[in-house]
């Protein structure tokens, strides 16, 4: 049996303490639903549909601003727990998707990396992505339509620009891609595996 | 085979250097490939050909 490396060794290590911390975070995440107002992270930016000019007597749309950065809600803006709900479920599947990987890097660091379970652990951490992204995009058009809200509400005549475009998980996308890849590459390891084992 | 020259799976495997489980794996026609030492080891051993313990079959046979 070939030893460990220092690297695999280490590699292990921080996944482990990286999936406790995982774990902690979904405890908390479950008590906070009730209590804490949720915040986001979007692009988005605001438009001003017109500005009126008395010189010519036309309107010029103006771009107020363009952030990108964490949007919380404020008092006059009702905040939807039910949103955090959404949230927890991206963490759950997070954990889901830390504790497959974990394992297969526990079965790595046992010299049992190709077999039939890590090709299934695979092909769900890839699909796990895709669902991350149907849920967020969930989550997204909620959120835009809460924001078109607050904005009509706040400045008459003042336009949201705020795109799926800008604000789609590409790397989730490409994530559940390249895990996908990687799990038929473990399920022709494992063909190759069996057929030496068979080999007599 | 094996019965005709009266022998055990344990015998032969022992004398050809193979656990009993992978000559089970054998003769039951599990295995994906036999090593051309092991089919000469196989031979020596009963005294045969490799014709005399090796058979084709059509695939669903």
């Amino acid at each position: 049996m070939k030893t460990q490396s220092s690297l695999l060794k280490t590699i292990n290590k921080t996944i482990n303490f990286f999936w406790w911390l995982h774990v902690l975070f979904t405890i908390f995440t479950a008590f906070s639903i009730p209590f804490v107002p949720p915040f986001f992270e979007f692009n988005f930016c605001l438009k001003d549909n017109g500005v009126f000019n008395a010189a010519n007597g036309e309107n010029y749309p103006i771009e107020i601003t363009d952030l990108r950065g964490i949007a919380g809600f404020t008092d006059d803006f009702q905040p939807m727990y039910s949103e955090n709900i959404i949230l927890f479920a991206v963490t759950l599947i997070s954990l889901f998707i830390f504790y497959n990987f974990k394992k297969i890097v526990n079965s790595v660091t046992k010299n049992a990396s190709f077999q039939w379970e890590n090709y299934k652990r695979f092909r769900y951490i890839g699909f796990t992505f895709f669902a991350l992204i149907i849920l967020e995009t969930i989550h997204f058009f909620t959120i835009r339509q809460q924001l078109s809200k607050l904005v009509q509400h706040d400045a008459i005549d003042v336009h949201l620009n705020f795109s799926i475009i800008d604000n789609f998980d590409w790397y989730a996308f490409f994530g559940g891609l390249f895990f996908l890849v990687l799990a038929e590459l473990f399920k022709e390891g494992f063909s190759l595996k069996q057929e030496t084992e068979l080999t007599i | 085979m094996l019965a005709k020259r009266k022998m055990k799976s344990k015998d032969l495997a022992d004398a050809i250097g193979i656990t009993v489980a992978n000559l089970s794996i054998l003769k039951t026609g599990k295995a994906k490939a036999v090593r051309f030492s092991t089919l000469a080891a196989i031979c020596k051993e009963l005294d045969c050909q490799p014709g005399d313990i090796l058979e084709y079959r059509a695939e669903g046979q």
